[in-house]
């Protein structure tokens, strides 16, 4: 008997433990709520009934499901073109600028901030009597001055709320790429006449392709399950208006029943369902087109 | 066990791994009840957090329980995020035997098999008085106390909704307070006139927003009616929808409410009425306790009944709040021994006294700023609970038809007209595609 036999042999019982954790918390899980959104079920002790594709025609039909589903996606467009213009603009203005590291790390800040701080400071703010509008005042800009979280305007203050928020986090994976970028070829490229942008296309962009391509995908996959952020603008004292939800809040509004009501859980898993899919979708379709041949940086 | 049972009961166990983490993630010891032995140890998972006035209050009964009969009290406090914990827990049979319940969950506890029976412990004296558990209580708690089938928590205090004002400031509505809508239109119009703000609203609270449609539906039509456009959208054809969302125009039209209520974040709204900024605020009976830090000095914090349109009997809400058994538990005796020990009086009137609450006991004497209220609730012949029990039975629909609509209402995007157009149509699409 071979050495390689031996070890085939040896891995099964090392990766038992992993494969049945994995089993029991997640494979066994997702079929469940697979199985769950056929049926009419309002959680444990309702008796199960199966409804076959009503939840998902319910879905369709439900206006504030659609809406919260639109948001989701304007979120993920608009918010990841804010996200990574700030990105951008940030790795070609820190180039080789002093404290370059400090505002990194300042950037960054808000990452680490819990989202209910934010909630609260944001609330300070942007109340109809609150410090923006009484900045704008000042400055004598009365006609910008908003119910910034009135139901029609909050879902736009809460884009820019998410950009601030989570830039510092892609930024620091982007990053991490460029660090890897020999600093000869930016000397070059300056004694060549490059401005800084060009440097940007030509050399940052590149060069560091890998990490941004891993920071695009996780930009979508979280922002598909963009929650707290809402819950931090909108407050948890009752349901968020139809004009701020996610998909996410949506579906936490099905499984807990919201502020005054009941939980629906096979609703919910629908749109776990729907999520998970769109969101598998979407993620193979920009690994597709962001694939390219690696730089080797020799 | 049926072939029925080991199905739920497997369903049950599969529910409990799906719903992620929900068992496991909070800290808490589940184990199954113990069988009998000595003195029994009940189990209890409560929604209040360490520190709250509630929470002391079960504090002192409970031990003042376990000194009288040696029963122990096992408590998790958990906070409100006990709720999806505790259906899993209850729903798996790992539940605790005792728990929080009122009546926005009650029908839906009971529909799932949680509650156990209360009626003997109703017949039951309470130790050291003369009267039964039943007996302590008004019909309208012990309604707002019961699902389908009867009583189904020990009720311990009542939220209800009204007015609030300041009655230092306006002690002639506090002597002569309005009753009618028109005559409360006219106390708005007069504030108005006198250059203050009549009405605070923190308005992105949609669940606030929506007191005034629900209210108004109460006055009209009374109790069942605002659930009732849930269950049949021809029911948004009734007079008294429309003129409902009227009335809610009215408010809107007539420019009562403070600059961009409805970008107003919570308790924004609530702490300037406590400093005078606003004459009134329509909330809930808890408001007064909430904004107590808040208030001007001087502030004396009273209500007014919401007023009656068209000469209506007054239609008035007592929500339930209180202690459930747990049908599973093995030690229901001992369960309903606490329950009953708990209703004593001097335990229940912590609730007044402590908590500044409504207790639920009918011969508690209430904070002198809910007096108003709670006489009326005595007195009413005709009660509700929590918006019309419509967000409890109608979740769906409440969370993504009703609120956001009459948001729309509310701030002015809409009107009367548009809205009953809207909720009917929106109404019937719902019920097609939900069954």
């Amino acid at each position: 008997m071979s050495d390689h036999n031996d070890v085939g042999r040896l891995a099964l019982p090392f990766l038992a433990p992993a494969v049945i954790f994995m089993t029991v918390t997640l494979a066994i899980p997702s079929v469940f709520t697979l199985v769950v959104s056929f049926t009419s079920w309002s959680g444990p002790g309702d008796e199960l009934s199966w409804v076959g594709l009503r939840n998902y025609v319910g879905l369709w039909s439900s206006n504030a499901f659609r809406t919260s589903f639109l948001n989701t996606f304007v979120m993920l467009v608009v918010g990841g073109l804010g996200v990574f213009l700030v990105v951008f603009a940030s790795l070609i203005g820190l180039r080789a600028m002093r404290g370059a590291a400090f505002v990194r790390s300042a950037v960054f800040v808000p990452v680490i901030i819990s989202p209910i701080a934010i909630g609260v400071a944001f609330g300070f703010l942007l109340n109809p009597n609150g410090g923006v509008n009484q900045l704008l005042h000042a400055l004598s800009l009365d006609g910008l001055r908003r119910a910034w979280l009135s139901p029609d305007v909050v879902f736009q203050v809460i884009i820019v709320g998410l950009i601030w928020s989570v830039s510092g986090y892609y930024l620091a994976i982007v990053a991490t790429g460029v660090d890897q970028i020999p600093p000869y070829l930016y000397e070059e490229a300056e004694l060549a006449g490059a401005s800084k942008v060009q440097q940007f296309w030509m050399i940052t962009l590149p060069l560091s392709w890998e990490s941004l391509s891993v920071a695009i995908v996780l930009w979508i996959i979280s922002s598909m399950k963009t929650f707290e952020i809402v819950i931090a603008f909108v407050g948890s004292q009752s349901v968020p208006p139809v004009q701020a939800r996610t998909a996410a809040v949506q579906q936490y509004l099905a499984t807990t029943g919201g502020t005054d009501g009941n939980p629906q859980l096979a609703y919910a898993s629908a749109i776990g369902i729907v999520l998970f899919l769109l969101t598998s979708v979407l993620v193979i379709l920009v690994r597709r087109i962001l694939r390219r041949d690696k730089v080797e940086l020799s | 066990m049926s072939r029925r049972q080991t199905l739920k009961r497997s369903l049950g166990l599969f529910a409990a791994i799906a719903v992620a983490g929900a068992t496991v993630g909070c800290g808490t010891q589940l184990r199954e009840p113990e069988a009998g032995g000595e003195a029994a140890t009940i189990t209890y998972w409560s929604a209040w957090n360490e520190g709250e006035a509630q929470q002391k209050i079960f504090e002192t009964v409970r031990e003042a329980f376990t000194a009288e009969t040696g029963i122990e009290i096992e408590v998790e406090y958990l906070g409100r995020q006990v709720t999806t914990t505790l259906v899993n827990a209850l729903g798996t049979g790992t539940g605790p035997d005792l728990f929080d319940a009122g009546s926005r969950n009650l029908r839906d506890y009971e529909q799932r098999g949680f509650l156990a029976d209360m009626s003997d412990l109703m017949k039951t004296t309470i130790p050291g008085e003369d009267n039964t558990v039943e007996e302590s209580f008004s019909a309208a708690v012990l309604s707002a106390a019961s699902g389908e089938k009867g009583v189904g928590i020990l009720p311990t205090y009542v939220n209800s909704n009204a007015i609030w004002f300041n009655a230092a400031a306006h002690p002639e509505i506090d002597k002569n307070p309005p009753e009618t809508w028109e005559e409360f239109i006219a106390v708005l119009d007069a504030e108005k006139a006198a250059g203050r703000v009549p009405l605070g609203a923190d308005g992105t609270v949609p669940g606030y927003n929506v007191f005034w449609f629900y209210q108004f539906m109460m006055q009209t039509s009374g109790p069942g009616s605002l659930r009732a456009l849930a269950e049949d959208a021809a029911n948004w054809d009734a007079s008294e929808v429309l003129q409902s969302a009227q009335m809610v125009q009215q408010i809107v039209d007539g420019g009562y409410l403070q600059a961009d209520y409805m970008g107003t974040k919570y308790p924004d709204a609530q702490n300037r009425w406590a400093q005078n900024e606003y004459s009134f605020i329509l909330g809930g009976s808890y408001l007064e306790g909430e904004t107590r830090a808040q208030q001007a000095s001087g502030f004396t914090a009273r209500t007014i009944l919401f007023p009656t349109v068209d000469g209506n009997e007054r239609t008035m809400e007592a929500t339930a709040s209180g202690l459930a058994a747990n049908a599973d538990s093995k030690n229901l005796d001992a369960v309903k021994q606490f329950l009953a020990f708990a209703a004593k009086k001097e335990y229940q009137e912590l609730y007044s006294t402590e908590a500044g609450f409504i207790a639920a006991r009918q011969d508690v004497t209430p904070p002198e700023t809910l007096e108003t209220l709670v006489d009326a609730i005595a007195d009413a012949t005709s009660t509700t609970q929590t918006y019309d029990l419509a967000g409890a039975l109608h979740s769906a629909w409440w969370n993504d038809v009703l609120l956001p609509l009459n948001d729309q209402l509310f701030s002015g995007a809409i009107d009367a007209e548009q809205f009953v157009a809207l909720g009917k149509e929106q109404t019937a699409a719902h019920i097609s595609a939900n069954g």
